[in-house]
């Protein structure tokens, strides 16, 4: 047959017309845009039944109440803050909402792994079985066993059942280098040693006092445990009226904290301590001090003379010799009618208290600068009182079996300590990690065998980082304890690898701060992902393959087993209970005794698992008259019990003053000053910023692979540089290329740079991005101390 | 106020910046709640999807008399009458005013993506998904059921998370209730809140922590003179916030 | 080689020439279409589009050229329903520019959208408030208008002319255009009154929006007597261009005279209505909403903008159009039909892209969109493909029926 042309279109046109026509292309249509709906690289999650269960975070040391939300009971689709939780109230911080990012990480390690090539190396870390990784382990300890004291544990935990395993196994095994990151608690500790007698942190009675004097701690971005902080924020502003809380913030950067504070005094960097001092010099002069307990419960106020006849100065006329608001004012920057007005308001709202540590608290901090701002509460009567500071309270835990020692061990611990701790030099004791690590490489007084790490990452979290990475190089093994490959990690020999949070029993006691007793159980809500095993249960089987001495020291089954053992000592506790009620405020009932709601041990380990959480309220502040330890069972503004430590000096050796810090580099080469700030929204601390909070960074924070560091518009001129700027950060250890951001909470001539960012580690959503404030960094240690209370480096700055 | 009957249910929220601390555990326990997809750079804020966003104000004053506060913008879930500025603009249905409630929905799968609810929007409130949502293998463990990840090329928004005022009123349902009581059904973002700056709750209920709130002297709406009436209501006591509000206070 | 398909009687050039110049027309239309192909693959990240400016250079472009197409409907208008008969010489061309605006609008507009299957959400769930759904639906039909009288042109081709049912269907068409012209007239009346109407009732946007006239905020008639003004200036610029790369005459001087003295009144008609809408909403309707007309301009886009839109390529082209010896000057008449028609681009950027820029939250920041090579391709290759359109019909089709009459020469 011949198609002709007109067939051929008559063909085509009716084909074309029969085809729309028809149910063909509607029903494309549809399937197309049905399949649109339905790509299948859109991944859709598993349904089935929803679980609420409780437990605690340990993201932090803040020990928040959290529950988790299960679908079929093995998946974990949303964490949120538990409202029966005294600490939080049921809020939840950025970290702990972002928590399940951890926990379903990218940078999780998945079995124990042995590097077999150059350390720090990724691709030659080996896969082991944990059989492999204990052995390998244990026959390292054996070799060392003759000179204990070689091994060396890192801690990134303040406190908790775990850290104490940890010291625990270096006790038996007979070393004495068990050591902290640092922590503010440390000056904290030491501070109220020398003037009270007791070595404990404080707690702060925030909730009830009527004006807070913070000297640079950033309350509410992250200091202490950051959402009971963040509670008592809320209770600040809602109190209306004569019962309104007053919030008056002393720091040089123009924090949120600041901006949220009634009042916030900009001062000049590093002088607090002056300050406090200038409050204090107003306070007694115009004697609005409070006369009861300063006459009373305190010693070193007036002059005094000692045993031998010796004459001292007193704080008070030191005082009003050295601390006019004159010269405070010049020092400080801040205008003397100001201190005048602040130190009046401050010693007749009562109660108030004052509160030093810099940031979130990060950092070891001035003894010297704590002295100063205790001394103030003790002016105004806010030692041991409701509203005031007092000593931190710990949950009454039933103490584990003594360590067992064996000859080897005990020599051990008799040798000194590698941070040289209680030695000649440093006789007032602590963790001075910044002192450990500059004697390693100096091999001094001996080598460092063996360095363990546990929840800490100091190849990204100390200030001059490359101290640490220095160190490092001089330590035969390193092993690692830790879920996550950071920095440190990746930098070791061995890793063992730990459960998550939401895998694991463990305590926490609550950070920093808290005025009443509080025991957090964390409980395995999932079963662990990978092959990950509990560092407690690592540290048993350690020691039952050391056999001995060791071995007898871990008398338990695992760790579970140990803790359980410590829970019976709350539960023969005659007071406290289970928080397993929503709009718990147990500071409202300080010194009240509460009904325990369990009956046994037993009962208490199954509602801590049920609820999360044990909290008391009886262990009220310690009665004046007997609390002092200190050698005239005093309060002591003149520290005599560094006079017993063996420091000598002149009488202001013993007094809180305020001495200018000696700075690294000239101002000549270095004009401007570099300062560190924390914020909550970027996690510095072992872990690092998820993508949740990554994504919240604002653009003049973090831009592509760049962050910003602040630095207020004038100071940005004399330079000539403008917002966005990329320059380069050079201070006396190194050097750090960042942007710019102008802005007006920067104080002029000095420049804040963000900690927490700038991570090497961990996976593609977090490496890479922004400069790590700690290569640029330097340490400042108190000569008298050895703590690291650095603030500030001298920095210059170029185009780059 | 809007101009829908009294009595009637207008779910709304009220945010004291006073309280707020600018954390952003709102806005992450948004992201895990909603199932909101992230990429390895989420810095240019253009292209970022946040259903709850937090902005950075300040007095724009020297130093030391700078003071600066945290802004979270939820969708404002615009209650201006007959329809929202999105609602009206959008050609397919696929975002509405639920009048039951007051609630503006969003529906992906009925989403064409021509961005014009976008171009509607003030608040910025509206989010475009330019890439492929993808989650890290482990990580996809972590989405919920509750909430669809959406696609590429739609647009999407806060729900005031509206899935769980649905679990609310099944709960409801199941106890033979018909009226849900007061913090029953709260979003992610105000639980989340570890200062409790966020209130949430029924508008047009005289006796609602929000109602009570929004009647504060220190009350103010963003761009209330636009006549978007928008039903998240924001509470401060210092003047400089406030006149942030509005080009007009 | 393809002589039998050109039309009796006039002369075109070589087919090696033509087919070189298809060549080079070929290659911006094969850029354009592996730009598009890129973001129907990869998506819109592809382009410089982001959460503020979800509008970019396409829905300008759209927009634009939706306007500058108003040149078929209101020649159409002119021609069938008024009775201007001498416009007969350029509606064919009219009809031809017309129908490559819509098209071309709707084949960008199927990239801009985020998800182009589910195109058709739009007739299967309308909103009817939206005016963006009046805008797709008129658009959908006025393109079948505008096919509807595009047929004929392409059925008078020699070789299908020949063709008895062609033939009589096309005679049967051009008997009853007026009927289409007529809806044509009212379709695009609408449309372009609703892609003002799109940005007016952005209440939320106080640089666009508009009060108005019941449903129809003032850009809705601001838009449709900006297109009618804009739209002969775009035909009488193409008609000139044509006749410069062909050298010959196809349309007689006085039609175009007559249609840039319409285009003048037209431009100064809108230029009047244009300020005062533009005196009123900077005075009263923006202050009342909080905003200073100084808030809405920011570099890069500053208040030139509005010296540029209004003055230059507003009021000036205006002046120049009512003015006889200007008409009359090939050079002031193009000139002014360029800027004439720049303007009408320069209004419908600002209110897409400008609209956008301007922050309505006082806290928040002034941003600038810059397109990629992703967008601007087939933003080129719209053009190249009118070229192409256009080449083929006036080689092809008799769309200049005073051509032989013009150029005896042939």
């Amino acid at each position: 047959m011949k198609v002709d042309r007109r067939a051929f279109v008559k063909l085509i046109a009716g084909g074309i017309g029969g085809t729309l026509l028809s149910p063909l292309p509607w029903k494309l249509a549809d399937d197309s845009a049905i399949w649109s709906q339905n790509w299948s690289w859109r991944p859709s999650p598993e349904r089935g039944e929803a679980t609420m269960v409780n437990t605690v975070c340990q993201l932090c040391p803040g020990g928040c109440g959290i529950r988790v939300r299960l679908i079929n009971g093995k998946r974990a689709v949303r964490l949120d803050g538990n409202p029966n939780n005294p600490l939080n109230q049921g809020g939840i911080c950025p970290l702990g909402a972002t928590g399940l990012q951890y926990h379903y990480g990218i940078s999780r390690i998945e079995s124990p792994l042995k590097q077999k090539g150059t350390r720090g190396e990724v691709k030659t870390l080996e896969p082991i079985t944990w059989d492999e990784a204990v052995a390998l382990l244990a026959a390292k300890l054996k070799s060392l066993r003759a000179q204990p004291q070689g091994l060396v544990c890192l801690s990134g935990k303040q406190n908790g059942t775990v850290s104490e395993f940890f010291s625990r196994f270096l006790e038996a095994y007979g070393s004495p280098n068990y050591l902290t990151m640092p922590a503010a608690a440390q000056a904290e500790s030491l501070g109220v040693f020398l003037s009270q007698g007791v070595r404990t942190p404080l707690s702060y009675d925030f909730e009830n006092a009527r004006m807070i004097l913070s000297f640079g701690a950033d309350l509410i971005e992250g200091w202490g445990a950051p959402c009971r902080m963040m509670s008592a924020f809320r209770l600040w502003r809602s109190k209306s009226g004569s019962q309104k809380t007053r919030l008056v913030q002393i720091e040089t950067r123009g924090s949120l904290t600041a901006s949220q504070a009634d009042e916030w005094l900009a001062v000049a960097p590093g002088t607090e301590a002056a300050l406090a001092l200038g409050l204090a010099h107003v306070i007694v002069r115009e004697k609005i001090y409070d006369r009861a307990f300063v006459d009373n419960y305190t010693h070193g106020f007036d002059d005094w003379t000692d045993s031998q006849g010796r004459r001292h100065q007193g704080f008070k006329s030191m005082l009003l010799e050295e601390y006019t608001p004159a010269r405070v004012a010049e020092i400080t920057g801040v205008q003397q009618e100001k201190i005048v007005e602040l130190a009046r308001n401050f010693a007749l709202t009562k109660p108030a208290l004052a509160v030093s540590g810099r940031g979130q608290g990060k950092m070891d901090g001035s003894l010297y600068e704590f002295l100063a701002v205790l001394s103030l509460n003790a002016l105004v009567g806010s030692v041991h009182r409701p509203g005031g500071v007092s000593w931190a309270v710990t949950p009454p835990l039933a103490p584990w079996p003594k360590v067992v020692q064996d000859s080897t061990s005990r020599n051990g611990l008799r040798s000194e300590r590698l941070d040289g701790s209680g030695g000649p030099d440093l006789p007032l004791g602590g963790h001075l990690l910044y002192n450990f690590l500059e004697n390693v490489p100096k091999g001094k007084p001996y080598p460092t065998k063996m360095l363990w790490v546990y929840e800490a990452n100091p190849a990204h979290d100390l200030a001059d980082v490359n101290l640490f990475v220095k160190a490092l190089e001089k330590i035969d093994t390193v092993v690692s304890f830790s879920s996550f490959m950071d920095e440190t990690t990746v930098m070791a020999d061995l890793i063992l690898p730990a459960p998550t949070f939401l895998e694991r029993f463990e305590d926490v006691s609550g950070d920093r701060g808290l005025q009443y007793a509080y025991f957090g159980l964390s409980r395995p809500v999932l079963q662990p992902r990978f092959e990950c095993r509990h560092p407690g249960d690592v540290l048993i089987k350690l020691a039952k393959m050391l056999g001995g001495s060791v071995a007898a020291s871990f008398p338990w089954d695992n760790y579970e087993e140990a803790l359980q053992a410590r829970i019976q000592g709350l539960a023969a506790a005659p007071s406290g209970r289970v928080a397993d009620e929503p709009g718990l405020q147990p500071w409202s009932h300080l010194g009240e005794r509460l009904a325990p709601n369990y009956g046994s041990a037993d009962e208490l380990w199954e509602m801590l698992q049920e609820h999360g959480c044990w909290y008391d309220t009886s262990q009220s502040m310690p009665s004046l008259s007997s609390a002092f330890k200190t050698p005239s069972g005093k309060f002591e503004f003149y520290c005599q019990a560094l006079k017993e430590a063996g420091v000598t000096g002149s009488d202001s050796t013993y007094l809180p003053h305020y001495q200018p810090a000696d700075l690294p580099g000239g101002k000549e080469e270095y004009p401007y000053l570099l300062m560190p700030y924390e914020v909550m929204i970027i996690e510095n601390g072992p872990l690092a910023n998820q993508p949740f909070m990554t994504k919240m960074l604002f653009d003049f924070e973090l831009k592509g692979r760049d962050s910003f560091v602040e630095i207020n518009p004038k100071t940005a001129k004399e330079v000539g540089l403008r917002e966005g700027d990329r320059v380069e950060l050079t201070t006396a250890i190194g050097s750090v290329k960042v942007r710019l951001h102008l802005t007006e909470s920067a104080r002029p001539g000095v420049i804040f740079i963000p900690l927490g960012l700038g991570h090497s580690a961990f996976d593609r959503y977090i490496r890479g991005k922004g400069a790590n404030a700690n290569e640029v960094l330097a340490v400042l240690q108190e000569p008298l101390t050895g703590l690291a209370s650095w603030w500030g480096t001298p920095v210059k700055i170029s185009r780059a | 106020m809007s101009e829908h009957k009294t009595g009637g249910v207008r779910y709304g929220m009220v945010i004291d910046l006073d309280k707020c601390t600018g954390c952003m555990a709102c806005a992450v326990a948004c992201q895990q709640e909603n199932n909101i997809s992230f990429r390895e750079d989420e810095s240019n804020k253009l292209r970022s999807i946040t259903w709850l966003r937090v902005f950075y104000l300040d007095n724009g004053k020297p130093y030391p008399e700078h003071r600066q506060a945290y802004l979270p913008r939820p969708c404002q879930h615009c209650d201006s009458p007959h329809d929202s500025p999105c609602t009206i603009v959008c050609p397919v249905n696929a975002t509405k005013r639920d009048e039951a409630n007051g609630l503006v929905n969003q529906i992906p799968v009925r989403c064409i993506g021509c961005r014009y609810c976008m171009a509607a929007c003030p608040y910025h409130a509206r989010y475009f998904n330019w890439w492929d949502p993808k989650w890290p293998k482990p990580m996809e463990q972590m989405l919920t059921p509750d909430v669809s990840p959406r696609m590429r090329g739609v647009v999407e928004k806060c729900t005031m998370c509206v899935h769980r005022l649905q679990r609310a009123k099944d709960k409801a349902f199941m106890e033979g209730r018909r009226e849900l009581e007061e913090g029953e059904y709260v979003p992610a973002c105000v639980e989340a809140c570890p200062t409790k700056a966020m209130t949430f709750g029924n508008l047009h209920d005289p006796h609602s922590e929000v109602a009570k709130l929004a009647k504060s002297p220190h009350a103010f709406r963003l761009l209330a003179k636009l006549g978007t009436h928008p039903k998240i209501i924001y509470l401060s006591k210092q003047d400089w916030i406030r006149k942030q509000a509005d080009n007009f206070i | 080689m393809d002589s039998a398909l050109i039309p009796e009687g006039v002369r075109r050039c070589s087919f090696k020439k033509f087919a070189l110049w298809v060549l080079v027309i070929l290659a911006f239309l094969g850029w354009g279409l592996l730009a598009g192909f890129l973001v129907l693959w990869k998506g819109l990240n592809q382009t410089g589009l982001n959460d503020y400016f979800g509008f970019g250079l396409w829905i300008t472009a759209d927009l634009g050229i939706i306007a500058l197409g108003a040149g078929a409907f209101f020649t159409g208008f002119l021609t069938y329903v008024i009775g201007k008969k001498e416009l007969k010489d350029i509606i064919n061309l009219a009809v031809v520019i017309g129908f490559i605006c819509y098209t071309g609008a709707q084949l960008v507009l199927l990239l801009d959208i985020g998800q182009p299957l589910r195109g058709w959400f739009t007739f299967w769930h309308p909103n009817v408030h939206s005016m963006l759904t009046e805008v797709v639906f008129c658009i959908t039909c006025y393109t079948i208008v505008l096919v509807i009288e595009y047929l004929p042109l392409i059925l008078e081709n020699r070789v299908l002319d020949r063709v008895p049912e062609f033939h009589y269907f096309s005679h049967n068409l051009h008997e009853i255009m007026v009927v289409f012209a007529a809806t044509g007239t009212f379709l695009s009346f609408f449309h372009q009154g609703s892609l003002g109407g799109l940005y007016g009732v952005l209440f939320g946007r106080p640089f666009a929006f508009r009060e108005g006239f019941f449903i129809w905020p003032w850009t809705f008639f601001l838009f449709v007597a900006s297109a009618i003004a804009s739209g002969p200036a775009l035909t009488i610029l193409v008609c000139y261009l044509l006749q410069e790369i062909t050298r010959k005459k196809l349309v007689r001087r006085e039609v175009l005279s007559e249609l840039a003295r319409i285009t003048g009144y037209l431009l100064a008609f809108y230029m009047v209505v244009k300020i005062a809408d533009t005196w009123y909403w900077a005075s009263q309707l923006a202050p009342s909403e909080g905003f200073n007309l100084s808030d809405f301009y920011m570099s890069p886009y500053g208040k030139w903008l509005l010296v540029a839109e209004l003055g230059v390529c507003g009021v000036l082209p205006a002046l120049m159009l009512l003015c006889p010896w200007c008409r009359e000057d090939d050079v002031w008449l193009l000139t002014a039909c360029v800027l004439d028609c720049t303007g009408i681009l320069l209004n419908r950027f600002v209110f897409t892209v400008q609209t956008l820029a301007v922050p309505v939250l006082p806290f928040d920041q002034w941003q600038v969109y810059i397109p990629t090579w992703q967008e601007w391709a087939p933003t080129v290759a719209l053009v190249a493909y009118g070229a192409l359109l256009i080449s083929l019909s006036y080689r092809y089709l008799p769309m200049f029926p005073r051509e032989k009459e013009l150029n005896p020469s042939d």
